[in-house]
């Protein structure tokens, strides 16, 4: 397993984690409480600092650990790893496209901020596991 | 120029004109206190982008109908995937900025409008990307 498949297991791992620990806490207030009322600003930015401390720790693990990444001259192993990170980069990009669109029709239809946030975070996260899905079954072969 | 160029170059002068025109009239309502969205003014400009762009690539695809029609092949399949990449870098940081401007507490108007901003800025760097992919290769 390259270094750069696993650091995308690790990223997808750490994204999972962040996503589901925020969602834990928002969900349930849904319906529960006025918009207004829901508590989302720390927990979303609780759960992105989450899943960037997870990413460095796992890389920094990774790099150390992994003699066959100290001996490469850089992170990115060959040409199938440069054509996979292409791949899933794009449609990572692509599923952001779509977010970032349907964030932007629900801010001219003018619906509650919460929602536009939810929208971007969640719609970003799910917009990563996308981009490392694609890498992930590249590297098995099977894109 | 092959039909893939001209049609980066036609998104690349629709987005900067056509989008330059809406950001320009925007920043002066902001500067003059009307922070306010006029989704009006957002949408006419996106379904006149959405023309130009029909309307140009019936143009060019009838200049050179047998090059509109060509598959693409592999050199065409990596430029576009390298463009879609770093647009996709774009777009992402875009988002992820009008989600800090939304944890902030900024306005409707800053936050759409910096939205708007990324989808435009990943369209211009989708098209010089692909640009500078075929004139010196990925």
């Amino acid at each position: 397993m390259s270094f750069m498949e696993k650091f995308n297991l690790a990223a997808l791992a750490g994204g999972v984690l962040a996503l589901g620990w925020y969602l834990v806490r928002i969900v349930p207030q849904i319906g529960q409480v006025p918009l207004d009322e829901i508590s989302w600003k720390w927990p979303m930015a609780i759960a992105m600092g989450i899943f960037i401390v997870l990413l460095v720790i796992s890389a920094v693990r990774m790099a150390i650990s992994d003699p066959a990444v100290r001996k490469a001259d850089g992170i990115i192993d060959d040409e199938r790893d440069r054509d996979i990170e292409r791949r899933g980069d794009a449609w990572g990009g692509h599923a952001m496209h779509a977010v970032a669109f349907a964030a932007l029709v629900m801010l001219v239809l003018d619906v509650h901020s919460f929602w536009i946030a939810q929208t971007l975070f969640i719609g970003g996260m799910l917009a990563g596991v996308v981009s490392i899905g694609v890498k992930l079954f590249a590297y098995r072969g099977e894109v | 120029m092959s039909f893939r160029e001209k049609i980066a170059v036609l998104t690349l002068i629709a987005n900067v004109l056509i989008y330059g025109m809406y950001f320009g009239n925007t920043a002066k309502a902001a500067l003059a206190g009307e922070a306010v969205l006029s989704a009006g003014h957002m949408i006419s400009t996106i379904v006149l982008l959405i023309v130009v762009m029909i309307v140009g690539t019936i143009i060019v695809s009838s200049t050179a109908p047998k090059d509109a029609d060509a598959p693409a092949d592999e050199r065409d399949r990596l430029i576009s995937m390298r463009s879609d990449q770093i647009a996709g870098y774009v777009v992402s940081a875009g988002a992820g900025g009008s989600l800090v401007l939304a944890l902030a507490g900024f306005s409707v108007f800053w936050i759409a409008n910096l939205v708007l901003l990324a989808l435009v800025a990943g369209e211009i760097v989708k098209s010089v990307a692909c640009l500078i992919g075929y004139r010196q290769g990925v």
